[in-house]
């Protein structure tokens, strides 16, 4: 091969509720685009898109996971392989916004250690539905030490700002810090991207907990 | 008398005997002669003629004697008898006297008298001459009279009568007054008497043809009402008893089973029409002679209000022609049955063409007005209703034999117009129905929903079944889209066939339209409208969900060929095909293609992620360790395809597996035997085999036989190598039987990498084992060659 047309690869992870908006995040942050209709992820799926940060092309490998408790098997496999994660919760859905708790406590379980974490409100621009108060969701980041922002995929409100943190923390948390590097390499607090437990994956119902 | 003993005469006899024979003075002798005859006879038989004679001498010896005793006795008696003569004559000289007087005074009272009996007779004739005058003047009167009643009558309207009495003042007129002036002048006023008949009856049929447009409209309406019940109670015995569905109403079948019932438009209870003013105005007309100026002037009357009933809805638009429709056809229908019955009680009167020309004049503007009220309109039910006016209207005067075929033709345009608004109408809701299709599975939430989808949805043998088995919340296979069209492909068959029930059906493949609009609609805007959206779809749950819906439109043209069949309208033709069938199937292949399409690019971005070390001192990856790309990419694409296709045949799934490893066993030959890699290593190539081999393991998991093989090009190809059997493979036996998936040039192309990576080395060991693989690879490529 002639070489990756990046610098380095970054791994990035969606959680949260079932339809609070993460395929929408994602589809709005690699292609652009918005759709109306509420599509459930069906397990795991994942898109790409190359950005430029202090003059390096960085190529970011976005999971997105199924929020439904039924794929949570296949989904947590993820978890390890992930520099930065995403917890999205929805402003307009409250209960989705207290199982950020859990979804915490999922990473802190499944995640390698010290990966890069960020706190997302999506749906912002639904004033009138919104249950969620942005000091509610600041104040829930600050207890958990996270990054925390508002979006809206729908109006494009935050989107970039979201992933772009992201990446730049976890940049400066594992490229900046090395002195130097030859090749591209792949960052992961673990080699090995997914961890997959082989009994559960053909397991039904071996959900973490 | 006669006496045979003793024949004796005595006087007083003969006296006696005399006497007997003078009885009668007045009596002529000789009658008296014949008394003596018996006597004479008894005298004979006696034999005493003599003595008789004798005695009858004796006899009148006496006589004599006392003659002239009297005579000598009694002559003063004769003396005053002379004297008493003499004054009797004295008297009657006197008497001749006064009767002279009295002839005298006789005569003059007899020449007064006759003087007046003169003038008698003359005051006679002249009585007589009265009583003949005013007999005349009688018969005049009552001549008067009749020409006067005449007048009544006229007024009565008793026109016949008056007309008969006219009759009766030409030929039965007295003799006696046959001559007179007076009896001209009748004669002369006639023509005007008769005119004036005609004039009452002519405007007294006026008055009925304006009546007649009145009841003619209740006419039409009982018998469009009557055809309608007749037609309900046709369809509900169709329905019962199923074997006549395509006897039509009016065919003989429905004729006879309506034969009991007898209703006659013109007469019944709620309407009766009484054509007696016109039957008049024609017995008048024809006695006058004049029929064929009724004829005219009837016909120009029914063609002006036939005008007139139908000119008034010339300007109908959409929106007034239902409300326009019903009353123009009761209208017409009265009016056209109101003909039928003078054409069949009249036959001389009204002829077949006249109707005839009355009626293609009718439908001609008929067709103008349906045609007129019609223009522009988008409302199917709009069309639906003027058809089942039209068709009530056509059904009904078919029954009084008039001729529908200019009226079948406006229902086939009528039907032609409706079924292309109909295939607008379901086209515009099918594109909608699949644009606006999330592709996510149905979810139905109680027994209620299942119930409503199962009883449109066409599933396959079993499914529904399965379904029911499950509890709610439930998703169903397929997303809306099929429960959708399935409803709306049953509403547009039903919608269809509503218009068609009771078209004459002989004009028209209407099975055949039907098929051909439906199979469009399926096409054209169900199965090419996925296929469109199809190109766009990205998201692998969506794209198996139209593979899933795509699989029961299959099974939904099974079904529905089967449906068409049942509900044709003609018995004609063999089994319905419908080509959608062949539609769908090739969009479900545009369908798995796209998944294809849809994995692959997901397995690009991994293949971007490989990171091999071309030139390493050891391989890099182990089967039980390979690449981090290639451990991510197969649970990646295990879970993919397990999770999402989750709801696909295990054909679609083994074909995506397929695919998607011909991929990566494509893009690891193409990286090998490509320009971007210009040389690498046997410990790369191990590498890569590693790899290769922790696939095929995940992959033998699956338990999928059909895709063991996949790899076998790049297995065989590295094996070869990393064994040292090119000689071998160089054995044709060998080749043919071990290593067909071997492609020699490309191991040629490999073998010459491996050669530009071992020169590189500089020491002689290297040196050498570059050549070998330089050698072999010119081998190889020899037999590349051949």
């Amino acid at each position: 091969m002639a070489g990756p047309h990046y610098d380095f690869l970054i791994k990035l992870l969606l959680i949260g509720d079932s339809g609070v908006g993460k395929s929408c995040l994602l589809l709005r942050f690699c292609d652009d685009a918005w759709t109306p209709s509420f599509i459930t992820t069906i397990g795991i799926d994942f898109k790409i898109r190359t950005i430029e940060l202090d003059g390096k092309r960085i190529k970011l490998q976005i999971w997105d996971t199924a929020g439904q408790e039924r794929f949570r098997t296949i989904t947590t496999a993820y978890y390890r392989g992930a520099m930065g994660i995403l917890l999205v919760y929805d402003v307009t859905d409250e209960k989705s916004f207290n199982n950020i708790r859990t979804w915490h406590a999922n990473i802190e379980q499944h995640a390698s250690p010290g990966v890069n974490k960020i706190l997302i409100g999506n749906k912002c621009d639904w004033d009138e539905k919104r249950v969620v108060t942005l000091d509610q969701g600041r104040a829930l980041a600050d207890e958990f030490g996270l990054r925390f922002l508002e979006t809206s995929a729908k109006a494009n409100e935050g989107v970039e700002e979201a992933f772009f943190t992201l990446a730049r923390d976890i940049k400066t948390r594992l490229i900046d810090s090395q002195p130097q590097e030859a090749a591209p390499v792949s960052l992961g607090a673990d080699r090995r991207g997914v961890d997959v437990n082989k009994q559960s994956s053909t397991s039904q119902g071996g959900c973490c907990s | 008398m006669i006496r045979k003993q003793r024949p004796t005469f005595t006087s007083s006899e003969l006296e006696m005997q005399l006497q007997q024979i003078n009885l009668d003075p007045t009596s002529s002798t000789t009658e008296n002669l014949e008394a003596l005859a018996p006597l004479i006879k008894s005298i004979q038989d006696s034999d005493s003629e003599q003595l008789y004679l004798r005695s009858l001498d004796k006899f009148v010896e006496e006589k004599e004697k006392e003659i002239e005793k009297i005579c000598q006795e009694n002559y003063e008696d004769f003396v005053s008898s002379v004297s008493t003569l003499l004054t009797i004559r004295q008297g009657s000289g006197h008497l001749r006297r006064r009767i002279g007087e009295l002839d005298g005074q006789m005569g003059d009272v007899g020449r007064a008298l006759g003087e007046k009996k003169r003038a008698l007779l003359e005051q006679k004739k002249v009585a007589r001459n009265m009583d003949d005058a005013i007999e005349t003047l009688q018969t005049c009167l009552r001549l008067l009279d009749l020409v006067h009643r005449v007048g009544e009558m006229i007024r009565e309207g008793k026109y016949w009568g008056a007309l008969r009495s006219i009759e009766d003042l030409l030929h039965l007129t007295p003799p006696s007054i046959s001559q007179t002036p007076f009896y001209a002048h009748i004669l002369s006023s006639l023509p005007s008497l008769r005119l004036s008949i005609k004039d009452a009856v002519t405007a007294s049929t006026k008055t009925w043809l304006f009546d007649v447009r009145e009841s003619g409209a209740k006419v039409g309406k009982l018998a469009l009402e009557q055809m309608s019940q007749r037609i309900k109670k046709w369809r509900a015995k169709r329905e019962k008893e199923g074997g006549v569905r395509l006897a039509r109403v009016g065919g003989a079948m429905e004729l006879v089973h309506n034969e009991r019932v007898e209703f006659d438009a013109l007469d019944n209870e709620d309407v009766k029409v009484d054509f007696k003013p016109l039957y008049q105005c024609i017995h008048i007309y024809e006695a006058l002679e004049s029929k064929p100026e009724l004829q005219r002037s009837y016909q120009v009357d029914r063609k002006t209000q036939a005008t007139l009933i139908l000119t008034s809805r010339l300007s109908t638009t959409p929106e007034t022609l239902l409300s326009t429709l019903p009353l123009l056809m009761q209208e017409l229908v009265g009016f056209f049955i109101i003909e039928s019955h003078l054409l069949r009680t009249m036959p001389d009167f009204r002829s077949q063409r006249d109707v005839d020309e009355l009626w293609d004049e009718m439908c001609k503007r008929i067709v103008e007005v349906v045609g007129q009220g019609l223009k522009g309109c988008s409302e199917p039910e709009v069309f639906l209703e003027s058809k089942t006016n039209v068709l009530l209207f056509v059904q009904t005067l078919e029954g009084y034999d008039y001729n529908i075929t200019e009226l079948n033709g406006l229902l086939i345009t009528l039907f032609e117009r409706y079924s292309e608004l109909l295939l607008r109408k379901f086209s515009t809701d099918f594109d909608q129905i699949v644009s606006e299709d999330d592709n996510q599975p149905m979810m139905v939430n109680d027994q209620e929903e299942f119930d409503q989808v199962a009883g449109v949805c066409w599933l396959a043998p079993g499914e529904m079944e399965s379904l029911a088995m499950q509890g709610f919340p439930q998703a169903m296979p397929f997303s809306q889209t099929y429960p959708m069209c399935c409803i709306n492909i049953r509403n547009f068959v039903d919608q269809f066939y509503q218009f068609t029930d009771g078209v004459a059906q002989q004009h028209l493949d209407i099975d055949e339209v039907l098929r051909k609009s439906l199979d469009g609609l399926l096409s054209d805007h169900v199965s090419i409208q996925i296929a469109k959206r199809l190109q766009a779809m990205s998201n692998l749950s969506q794209i198996a969900q139209v593979v899933i819906n795509l699989e029961h439109f299959s099974t939904a043209c099974d079904e529905l060929e089967g449906v068409l069949m049942k509900l044709r309208a003609s018995q004609r033709g063999g089994p319905v095909h419908l080509s959608s069938c062949n539609s769908f199937s090739s969009t479900l292949e545009q369908a798995e293609k796209r998944i294809d399409s849809v994995i692959n690019s997901k397995l690009e971005s991994f293949f971007e992620l490989a990171e091999y070390n071309w030139l390493p001192t050891r391989p890099q990856s182990t089967a039980a360790e390979p690449s981090t790309y290639v451990f991510e990419m197969i649970t990646f694409l295990t879970a993919y395809v397990d999770s999402v296709l989750i709801g696909l045949n295990e054909g679609v799934k083994t074909r995506a597996y397929m695919n998607a490893l011909g991929r990566i066993q494509k893009w690891l030959m193409d990286m090998l035997c490509g320009k971007e890699v210009i040389r690498f290593n046997e410990m790369a190539l191990a590498s890569v085999l590693a790899d290769v081999t922790f696939i095929e393991t995940e992959i033998k998991r699956l338990g999928k036989s059909d895709l063991d093989k996949v790899f076998d090009e790049v297995k065989h190809t590295i094996n070869i190598i990393l064994s040292d059997a090119v000689s071998a493979y160089m054995e044709p036996s060998i080749r043919s039987m071990s290593y067909s998936s071997v492609k020699p040039i490309r191991l040629a192309v490999i073998l010459a990498k491996l050669g530009k990576a071992h020169a590189l080395g500089g020491v002689q060991s290297s040196m050498v084992k570059a050549e070998r693989r330089r050698r072999e690879a010119d081998e190889v490529a020899k037999l590349a060659g051949r």
